[in-house]
């Protein structure tokens, strides 16, 4: 019989997740991972089912493993910044962000 | 070839060399260790408004400083995780998860700024 996992823990996985999913230095990675964990909580919130709760926070649980390991990965290997993100660098001139591989 | 001429020679055909001209280092101070935060409290007031007015579900109505998060704002707990996240963004520091549980309202975050020195 598995039981529920505490709110806490939950919402500790969650800023967890967040914050590697942010960690991406691609856009499109740090954007797709940062709505994916907020998508995949938002179920395991609406889900009733302790079992399923549990099956789900232990996924989640994995995955954070494999997100940090490939949030680095890709902070190495970056790749262009998108014309997208111009905004933001006029915001902040500091920050430059460069293809890790020239 | 004795050395004195050898000496004497290598005297004569050397080029110039070229000096390197002391470099003046200007040292712009960027970080002040041993004060605080160096925000006031207006400072920090308004960036932490501004991060929550930018948060898409909180409507910018009902923002005021002392508002709570699940009361007024309307935000469950997997948002107030969210607005905690980007609070720490826009000041740079990471809060510990513990200390993090413990934000439930506007005026917490603002305090919780206020007394963390490497805010900026």
């Amino acid at each position: 019989m598995a039981t529920a996992p505490c709110r806490r823990s939950i919402l500790n996985l969650y800023s967890s997740l967040l914050r590697t999913s942010s960690s991406f230095s691609s856009y499109n990675f740090r954007n797709y991972f940062v709505a994916k964990t907020q998508e995949t909580f938002r179920a395991l919130q609406a889900e009733s089912d302790p079992e399923r709760a549990r099956s789900m926070y232990e996924e989640a649980k994995k995955e954070l493993g494999v997100l940090r390991r490939s949030a680095i990965v890709n902070q190495i290997y970056g790749g262009w910044r998108l014309s997208v993100e111009a905004q933001q660098t006029q915001r902040d001139p500091d920050v430059i962000k460069e293809r890790g591989d020239n | 070839m004795s050395f004195a001429k050898l000496a004497a020679r290598t005297a004569l055909f050397s080029r110039p060399t070229w000096i390197a001209p002391r470099v003046q280092h200007q040292f712009r101070q960027r970080m002040l260790y041993s004060t605080g935060s160096g925000l006031s409290k207006d400072t920090i007031q308004e960036r932490v408004l501004n991060v929550f007015r930018e948060f898409e579900k909180v409507d910018p109505v009902k923002l005021t400083p002392t508002a709570s998060f699940a009361k007024d704002l309307g935000l469950d707990s997997l948002d107030a995780v969210e607005v905690v996240l980007a609070v720490e963004e826009e000041f740079n520091i990471e809060i510990p998860d513990a200390e993090a549980d413990e934000i439930q309202t506007v005026q917490q975050a603002i305090d919780y700024i206020a007394k963390t020195p490497d805010a900026q």
